[in-house]
């Protein structure tokens, strides 16, 4: 579905990422590891028309994307979850929500819909729908992150770092919902630092370190890898 | 002074203080998009003004056809000018106090524009509104002065219809706040900030519309306006929406009242005294711009 090739970025001189070769397979979750500045969210960056590549091809179902601007490849059907989540402090959740679905223009019918759709999925932002978004907290940020990428039908859905700075359990939930999703025939990827919750619910990964694939495989294959996973992450796990 | 007159004194300045609102709104509305303070809100209220007197005044056609295409114009021109000049130098990084002088640079430009083609001597048309004075009760009215009010109140109403309940208006919002999380939300950031001007032109040319019955228009008309303005917005809060309106309607009653009972020749050393006092005390301005009103 999503087809990265010898993918070269550079921010000033010096490139980010060197080569990079990735493939998002339809129906699959991907994950893509790797440790601090490894160049994680450049590559997410260049997929969704954030910024240029310096060389190499991006297609997303058979088409080029790289060189478009993001509202095309949002178009498109790709969806990208930003680090940090960066959510529309001073909207509503509702809005938030609605404007998820900017590109599609759908009838009020059709909004309400994928609206519910959303709420089925985080019945937490069903009952806050009319608090600001700034307000909320870290766990529900994300949750509707998640939601207002979900609200253009993407066929692939980005995440960039779900679990950051989020506790245990809400972890647990947000991954979980991630499995739901794809399940529901949405294809992922999706960017961890923490290899081991990434590993337990995609079913291939990859390993980006200084800008390079340096392991690739199944998850369970590369999971079993712990010493070069160790190596390459940082010793976390 | 008896309460008619007082009364009548602050529906006057209701009507002065509309017209600061129009442009400090036009203001607020620049800063959230862009983090630009636009120092030629001013002299785009002067350049609608004259497009009226142009359109209305000389060509005659008729009132509300004539407002439609000065606003139309100014609107055009506003979104012209984000996508040629300003957009441009923010997608470039351009330090945004050099941005800054650009907005001063086309505010000169503008009062120059006007000079060479309308000229300096200060003009008027037929007030559209009629210049029949109105008696209600003790009240002594100029029917503009009704005019202005009921106009403002439904171009604002208009307004806020449209930023908080349709899908552009929420992308505007968005674009304020957030600007790459609206990137991928599949906006136009840079038709989106086009827009923000376009409303803020148009605003400024609706203002330019309205002063007709209270100043003739000269060149530099706007010059004065904008500083009062500028002096509404931060006494209200830069980028609050509520803020603008209430600073710039404080201002318009403030200065005329003072104006009628102490000095009308101190009135602006009255007024920007009590701006350094908000800057000094509280330069936030009344409303403290929040999150939920960056538009
Ligand atoms: N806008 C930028 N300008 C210059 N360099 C940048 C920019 N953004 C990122 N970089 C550099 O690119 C490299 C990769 O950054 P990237 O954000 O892709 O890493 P990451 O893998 O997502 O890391 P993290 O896990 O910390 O989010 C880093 O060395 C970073 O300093
Ligand atoms: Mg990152």
């Amino acid at each position: 579905m999503l087809k990265i090739c010898d993918l070269t970025v550079a921010y000033s001189v010096a490139p980010v990422l060197h080569s990079v070769n990735l493939e998002v397979p339809e129906g699959k979750i991907v994950a893509l590891l790797g440790a601090n500045g490894a160049g994680k969210s450049t590559t997410l960056k260049a997929v969704s028309g954030l910024i240029r590549a310096h060389s190499g091809r991006i297609e997303f179902c058979g088409q080029l994307i790289s060189g478009k601007r993001p509202d095309e490849i949002v178009k498109l059907g790709l969806a990208h979850v930003p680090e940090g989540r960066l959510v529309f402090p001073g909207l509503s959740v509702f809005e938030n929500l609605k404007i998820g679905s900017y590109t599609r223009r759908y009838s009020p019918n059709q909004l309400k819909v994928h609206m519910d759709k959303v709420y089925e999925l985080f019945p937490r932002l069903a009952e806050r729908c009319t608090q600001l978004a700034g307000t909320m907290s870290g766990g529900e940020q994300q949750m509707l992150a998640i939601g207002r990428a979900m609200m253009s039908e993407p066929k692939l859905l980005m995440l960039d770092e779900p679990s950051l700075g989020l506790a245990p359990v809400v972890i647990d939930t947000i991954m979980d919902k991630i499995t739901e999703i794809n399940k529901h025939g949405t294809t992922v990827l999706l960017i961890e630092q923490n290899a081991e919750l990434a590993l337990a619910i995609s079913h291939y990964a990859y390993v980006l370190s200084v800008g390079e694939v340096v392991l690739s495989g199944e998850s369970e294959a590369v999971a079993e890898d712990k010493s070069i996973l160790e190596a390459y992450l940082g010793g976390e796990q | 002074m008896t309460v008619a007159i007082l009364f009548q004194l602050i529906l006057n300045g209701l009507a002065m203080g509309i017209i600061y609102a129009l442009p400090a709104l036009g203001i607020s509305l620049i800063w959230n998009a862009s983090g630009l303070f636009n120092f030629a809100q001013g002299d785009l209220l002067t350049l609608g003004g004259y497009i009226m007197l142009t359109v209305f005044g000389k060509l005659n056609i008729p009132f509300i056809p004539a407002f439609m295409i000065t606003v139309a114009a100014m609107g055009l021109l506003g979104y012209a000018l984000s996508q040629i000049y300003f957009y441009p130098m923010l997608e470039n990084k351009v330090n945004p106090q050099i941005i800054l002088i650009g907005t001063v640079a086309f505010s000169v430009f503008i009062r120059n524009l006007v000079l060479v083609i309308w000229g300096t001597t200060p003009q008027t048309y037929t007030n559209p509104f009629g210049s029949q004075v109105m008696q209600i009760g003790e009240l002594y009215l100029m029917p503009h002065v009704i005019w202005i009010v009921a106009i403002v109140t439904v171009l604002l109403s208009l307004l806020q219809y449209f930023l908080r309940s349709t899908m552009v208006g929420i992308a505007m919002r968005a674009v304020a706040q957030r600007q790459t999380a609206s990137w991928l939300m599949g906006i136009r950031n840079d038709r989106m900030i086009a827009l923000t001007f376009l409303l803020s032109t148009s605003i400024a040319a609706v203002s330019g519309v309205l002063i007709s019955p209270i100043l003739p228009l000269t060149p530099s008309m706007g010059g004065m306006i904008a500083v009062k303005a500028m002096a509404a917005v931060l006494i209200g809060g830069l980028g609050s929406f509520s803020g603008a309106l209430i600073g710039g309607v404080a201002v318009g009653i403030a200065e005329t009242i003072f104006a009628a009972i102490v000095d009308p020749a101190y009135r602006d050393i009255f007024i920007f005294g009590i701006l350094v006092l908000f800057l000094l005390f509280r330069p936030g301005g009344i409303f403290k711009a929040q999150v939920s009103e960056k538009v």
